[in-house]
């Protein structure tokens, strides 16, 4: 029988599935999937082709507590979509993202809070922060609708950091002492990133950046020292 | 309703937000899901954490699952094992001759004579599986259902790498034609 050989791109596919492609090539690999369709759904077929023997690992019962922990995420959220249309809608104002660039480089942060408020007045409840220095090196401007998961992060000011290093954000959450990772910052301006909390909004108390390795810190923690901190506000809905 | 024929009601009703249908979904399909997150991390606490995670993600992302993309249990397992390669991805693993602490849950290359599996596909794939010469057959295994990378595959059997490289590729290729003919689908 003559085989057809597999193409390169099938047979990244193929491998990507596997789990033998690994490495710089698998991030390559993913950062292509975002874009191309084509290539997704090769990976589709591969998955329907090797998934079923996923199916004959053992079961093992995990322990309850991950159940418990899994309900207590869940509870009460939606699904991302719903939040992210939302989300778009109320912060897509190019306007207002210009006259907040401006601002920044020349007020101090916490000013900065009652100026994004009074610029810019929400209609739904919701939480903010600004995190920035008083050199204004770097400035973020998160978001997050009421008492949901998600957060939107806004570039107003970066800067590149070191090789090797990177900015993580963590939430300080209002129960309890550990701060929990939300993630990476992007730090190229303009940029905007959504990202899913384990926690509901509500439930944050502050913000801190540390800077950690590149990857972000290789334990639940902080490693590196924490750089910025921010209140996480409340912000009034307007009175019409 | 059989267990699995119940999951494409159940995760029905998890798109619309039903919490209780995913506490059903759970029940059903964490025990499989787990063996697998073990299998590839070997330790219960990252496995733990994974299942979490995925757990999570399933309930953020039931809306993106369509018939389209097999069978749900596939579609769930996809989630785990892509987490959970990233765990190793940034994890130091353990050596291979580490002895793992729970020993009886690494299956050795399932049998399909043994497998009490009814599902077709998961038989059309063990037949595919077992058309391979045995050594591609357990590498094809040992990556999926272990983790294994093609250094780590390498010294398991002790082959060199490009040797291991090239029997994965040609494995697959032959998956794919054995797949082909045995459904006439691609």
């Amino acid at each position: 029988m003559k085989l057809d050989n597999l193409n390169h791109r099938e047979a990244l596919a193929a491998e990507y599935v596997l789990g033998t492609l690994r490495g710089p090539a698998r991030d390559r690999f993913e950062r292509m999937l975002e874009s191309d369709e084509a290539l997704r759904e090769l990976v589709g077929r591969w998955e329907k082709r090797l998934n079923p023997l996923a199916t004959t690992a053992l079961p093992i019962p995990p322990p309850e507590q991950v159940w418990e922990k899994i309900n207590e995420r869940i509870r009460h959220s939606e699904p991302a979509q719903a939040v992210t249309a939302q989300h778009r809608h109320l912060w897509t104002c190019y306007q207002f993202w210009r006259r907040m660039t401006l601002v920044v480089s020349t007020v101090a942060a916490a000013l900065l809070v009652t100026v994004v408020v009074l610029l810019f007045r929400p209609s739904s409840p919701g939480y903010l922060a600004v995190i920035s220095d008083d050199k204004a090196r770097h400035a973020w401007i998160i978001t997050s609708m009421d008492n949901r998961h998600e957060l939107e992060i806004r570039v107003l000011k970066g800067q590149p950091i070191a090789p090797g290093k990177s900015l993580q954000l963590w939430a300080l959450p209002v129960r309890g002492q550990t701060p929990i990772s939300l993630g990476l910052l992007p730090t190229s301006s303009g940029n905007t990133i959504q990202l899913r909390a384990t926690l509901p909004s509500s439930q944050i108390g502050g913000l801190a950046v540390s800077l950690e390795p590149a990857g972000g810190s290789p334990l639940p923690t902080p490693t590196g020292p924490i750089l910025y901190q921010a209140a996480w506000i409340k912000m009034p809905t307007a009175k019409i | 309703m059989s267990d699995i024929d119940a999951l494409p009601h159940l995760l029905r009703a998890v798109q619309n937000g039903d919490e209780r249908a995913f506490a059903r979904l759970y029940r059903l399909t964490a025990p499989k899901l787990f063996g697998l997150a073990l299998r590839i991390l070997k330790r219960h606490d990252l496995a733990e954490e994974i299942l979490q995670e995925a757990f999570v993600k399933i309930w953020h992302h039931a809306e993106s699952y369509s018939a389209e993309k097999g069978p749900i249990l596939g579609w769930m397992a996809t989630v785990v094992r892509y987490q959970a390669i990233d765990v190793l991805r940034k994890r130091q693993r353990a050596p291979i001759d580490t002895v793992p602490e729970d020993a009886n849950w690494v299956d050795e290359a399932p049998n399909p004579l043994e497998s009490a599996i009814q599902d077709r596909e998961v038989q059309r794939l063990l037949v595919c599986l077992d058309a391979l010469p045995p050594e591609q057959r357990e590498m094809v295994i040992q990556a999926y259902l272990n983790g294994e990378t093609h250094a780590s595959l390498a010294q398991l059997h002790a082959a060199p790498l490009g040797t291991v490289k090239t029997w994965i590729r040609r494995a697959l290729q032959r998956l794919k034609q054995c797949l082909e003919n045995e459904t006439g689908q691609p």
